[in-house]
């Protein structure tokens, strides 16, 4: 049979709309893989006001908004010198692990499409409109459901089969967020938050590598993010942008994105931004995506890439 | 006569199936959804994709709809109730049926579009691991029938059911089926999170809806031929015989429904091997078994 260059995306069922994946497929194997994002940005920012610099972000990272919001105002505190609100530090996990639950649950969206489970997609949905739009009371009454949702799919007759050995990363590949995890790499920018310290963050970690191990990372993260956000005992509260004033300097930080560690270098001169340059965990996984797929049935090649929750609006550079 | 009322009780019953199949998926039950769709999809452009092979892109969904017609046209709904009663007409629903293959491939070759293409061969692939476990158990209940007549089947299991009688055949028939109808978890030829709906994927308009209403029929012909082979065919109390074929068809195409929503879709991988290694070593001990209690208790 010839080979073929099919298009998968940038707007498929399967996968996040955005991305867009080119497989040379031999009959239903793919002999050869190409992804990139149609939606991405080069990752260097020039010079602009410090305000509109944290809208710009944010904006531009419509999967995870607040995470980003969160990541450039801790960047520009920094970098100005202003000391960090403890009270503030909490309310801000609230909302970073409320949003790192929605996703979760937009991944499984995406996951129940891959599969055909119809009642997954259903189901996740719901809970992930309720989750985005909850406070702190109404997220933790979702607990029961999203412990049942999680509960009947690892139930689900052959689910194990059919993820197990699909997208096995190498450990020493440069694997970032619940990705890592699932490789048993401890890899979490929260581990150097002193507020996630506090109160006792312990990154789930599972052997595997492989799709079926990311499906159980982010499922137990589902209802780690309920834990913390319990503990934090905030009322939710997105960062607001600092008062930079005059001050200059250059800064870095990182924040754990649902998707992996976000890093940001900015420098600040008399309060405006000259010079921003960003690192995120999706601009390593799409580099992963043609040794995940490359020799696989079309349809695992497809999970191994929907496994990685590529975001491409966090594709940089 | 008979051949009127055939029809309308496949397309009555392919209708409350696509009733079923809307209150699955929404949640709600909507008497009229199906006929929404239908009225929305005739109003529809039916466009047709660049340099098709026109034949084929044509022909497909009418053949896919006559298949799965000529397929019920030898299953009775009652003893008098049977478009044509052949003498072969166990094996003619096989041969029948074969052509459903023919039907997808056309509707995947003919658009000239790669996800369509894709779709059409992978039910090629589908067809090497169904095909034996479709024949292996038909031939099981023709055994105990001593007859290829479907109406004599359906005599066979007056006393006694072939769902009992032969319970393996019963299961791996009722897969095998499924994995013929391409309905989840079998449905890898138009797989809407792979191939953004396969060979499904260049029809619009009126050919979408002949061949969507061709599976629908195709469902309701592979349950009534489950009914007629394992469940009695038309056996059973008060109620009239069609009305028992009716019911037990409808039973059939309900849990090949709620069967497949609730499982994972199937590797093809997967599926050929646990066809071949496990499918048919269990087709052939149902067929000795059988033998073996045909000799035992005639």
């Amino acid at each position: 049979m010839d080979w073929i260059e099919v298009p998968f995306g940038p707007l498929f069922p399967g996968l996040p709309g955005g991305l867009r994946l080119v497989l040379t497929l031999d009959g239903d194997g793919v002999a050869k893989a190409q992804a990139e994002s149609v939606v991405g940005n080069s990752g260097h920012y020039g010079e602009t006001d410090a305000d509109e610099f944290v809208t710009r972000l944010s904006a531009a990272m419509p999967l995870a908004p607040m995470a980003y919001r969160v990541l450039v105002c801790r960047t520009l505190e920094k970098a100005a010198g202003i000391a960090p609100n403890g009270g503030t530090a909490r309310a801000q996990i609230g909302v970073l692990e409320r949003e790192r639950a929605a996703s979760h649950l937009s991944w499984l969206v995406q996951l129940a499409q891959q599969l055909g489970l119809s009642w997954l997609g259903q189901q996740a949905t719901v809970l992930q409109l309720q989750a985005c739009r909850a406070d702190r009371d109404q997220l933790l009454a979702l607990r029961p459901a999203i412990q049942a949702l999680a509960g009947r799919l690892m139930r689900t007759p052959l689910l194990e089969s059919r993820l197990s050995g699909i997208g096995l990363t190498d450990p020493t590949a440069p694997l970032r967020g619940p990705v890592a995890r699932a490789a048993n790499k401890r890899e979490d920018a929260r581990l150097t938050d002193e507020t996630y310290q506090r109160i006792g963050l312990a990154p789930l970690m599972i052997h595997g590598g492989d799709a079926l191990a990311r499906l159980r990372v982010r499922l137990g993260e589902l209802e780690q993010s309920l834990d913390l956000i319990e503990a934090a005992a905030a009322v939710f509260g997105g960062p607001v942008p600092p008062n930079v004033d005059n001050a200059s300097g250059t800064a870095e930080s990182s924040v754990e994105t649902p998707r992996g560690r976000a890093a940001l270098r900015l420098t600040l001169e008399h309060g405006r931004v000259i010079a921003a340059t960003l690192d995120t965990a999706c601009s390593q996984h799409i580099g992963l995506v043609s040794d995940l797929t490359e020799q696989c049935e079309l349809g695992d090649a497809l999970v191994a890439v929907g496994s990685l929750d590529i975001s491409p609006w966090e594709v940089v550079g | 006569m008979s051949t009127f009322i055939v029809l309308v009780a496949l397309l009555g019953s392919a209708y409350l199936l696509a009733v079923l199949e809307a209150w699955f998926t929404s949640g709600r039950i909507r008497l009229a959804a199906p006929l929404v769709a239908a009225l929305a999809l005739l109003g529809r452009e039916s466009i047709v994709p660049r340099t098709p092979d026109r034949l084929l892109f044509e022909v497909a969904p009418v053949l896919l709809l006559v298949v799965a017609v000529l397929g019920a046209a030898v299953l009775p709904l009652a003893p008098d109730l049977v478009i044509a009663n052949l003498a072969t007409g166990a094996l003619f629903v096989n041969a029948a049926l074969a052509y459903v293959l023919v039907a997808l491939i056309m509707a995947g070759w003919g658009p000239n579009g790669a996800y369509a293409m894709i779709g059409g061969w992978r039910f090629l692939g589908q067809l090497i691991a169904y095909a034996m476990l479709i024949v292996m158990p038909i031939t099981a209940v023709a055994m105990r029938a001593e007859s290829l007549l479907t109406t004599d089947i359906v005599a066979s299991q007056a006393s006694v059911w072939n769902i009992i009688y032969q319970p393996l055949g019963f299961v791996l028939f009722v897969v095998a089926a499924m994995a013929l109808a391409f309905r989840p978890p079998f449905d890898l030829p138009i797989a809407p999170g792979v191939l953004a709906g396969g060979v499904d994927a260049e029809y619009t308009g009126v050919r979408l809806a002949v061949l969507r209403l061709g599976r629908m029929v195709l469902v309701i012909t592979l349950a009534l031929a489950t009914t007629v082979f394992y469940l009695g065919g038309w056996h059973g109390p008060l109620l009239p015989p069609w009305g028992w074929s009716l019911l037990k068809t409808l039973a059939v195409a309900g849990l090949m429904l709620v069967a497949g929503h609730r499982l994972p879709r199937i590797r093809e991988a997967d599926l050929l091997a646990w066809c071949w290694k496990l499918g048919i070593p269990l087709a052939l001990a149902n067929i000795f078994v059988v033998g073996v209690l045909i000799l035992v208790i005639p």
